[in-house]
């Protein structure tokens, strides 16, 4: 998806083998969506992200935010924290009932394994800021993190993202340019970063997301019932 | 079942785990899990 639909530059072993893979996906965890009537042997993947601890990334390979992002405020908090990444879904199903089973499933693991926050960056498409710079405007006036929370684009990669002040500020129409990825993370609380970063890799513009367990988990478990309980 | 990197099996509780069942079910057939085999793996990696 990212390289067919979305104009990603895949490496040569990636396009040879129509599969987008980094070091970091050996020490992650994949939440999948499965769409049974839709599965014969291999099941049928309809949405996917995966989900990286800190604890694991600190030994390992580290977090893959941290090129484009300073943590540093987020990283000094205490206790388990998790980056999310690669979220995708299936270009037959976006109705929008996977992406809800992706949150409840989110809100579930962050449960289990006592997460306190997740942060990971999510994308707009393109590379251009100009064109990006009205949905990049309106994050950083209406939706940007707590001090405390704030992560920072890095120095050396970091792009403007007040350009446009804010007394000439089209919400509404800043709103309408949002991908529904990260409308999504809006709905459920998140904050963004300070900047804004561009990848040309992946053919996007990337602020950091960040999101208080306790704003996805207090939405989801009200409608949410794990298997097997009655 | 395939040990995922450094998240063992027996990391994970005991609802996910010893089952494998899904989180949710949905109708429309749809269900929600952790990944559990290489081939799982590969299948999101192809549909990323």
């Amino acid at each position: 998806m990212f390289f067919d639909q979305l104009g990603a530059r895949p490496t040569a072993e990636a396009a040879a083998e129509r599969r987008d893979r980094d070091a970091f996906d050996t020490y992650c965890d994949y939440l999948l969506v499965i769409d049974l009537d839709r599965s014969d042997e291999a099941p049928f993947v309809a949405g996917t992200n995966r989900l990286l601890h800190r604890s694991v990334a600190e030994t390992n390979t580290g977090f893959c935010s941290a090129g484009e992002f300073d943590r540093g405020a987020l990283l000094a908090k205490p206790g388990e924290v998790a980056e999310l990444g690669r979220p995708c879904v299936h270009s037959d199903c976006r109705s929008g009932a996977v992406m809800q089973l992706l949150w409840r499933g989110i809100a579930e693991y962050l449960k289990i394994y006592d997460i306190a926050f997740m942060f990971g960056c999510s994308s707009l498409h393109g590379t251009d800021p100009d064109a990006l710079m009205l949905a990049l405007s309106y994050l950083h006036y209406f939706q940007l993190a707590p001090r405390d929370f704030r992560a920072r684009a890095a120095d050396h990669r970091r792009i403007a993202v007040d350009r446009i002040p804010l007394t000439r500020l089209d919400q509404t129409a800043a709103r309408a340019m949002l991908p529904p990825l990260i409308k999504g993370y809006l709905r459920v609380g998140a904050f963004v970063g300070n900047g804004a970063v561009i990848d040309f890799g992946f053919n996007t513009t990337d602020v950091c997301i960040i999101v208080p367990t306790g704003r996805i988990t207090g939405k989801y478990h009200r409608y949410y019932k794990p298997c097997g309980t009655p | 079942m395939t040990n995922i990197g450094n998240l063992a099996l027996d990391r994970r509780p005991a609802v996910i785990s010893e089952t494998a069942r899904p989180f949710v079910v949905l109708t429309r057939s749809l269900e929600i899990r952790l990944v559990e085999t290489e081939a799982e793996i590969a299948a999101a990696q192809r549909l990323r």
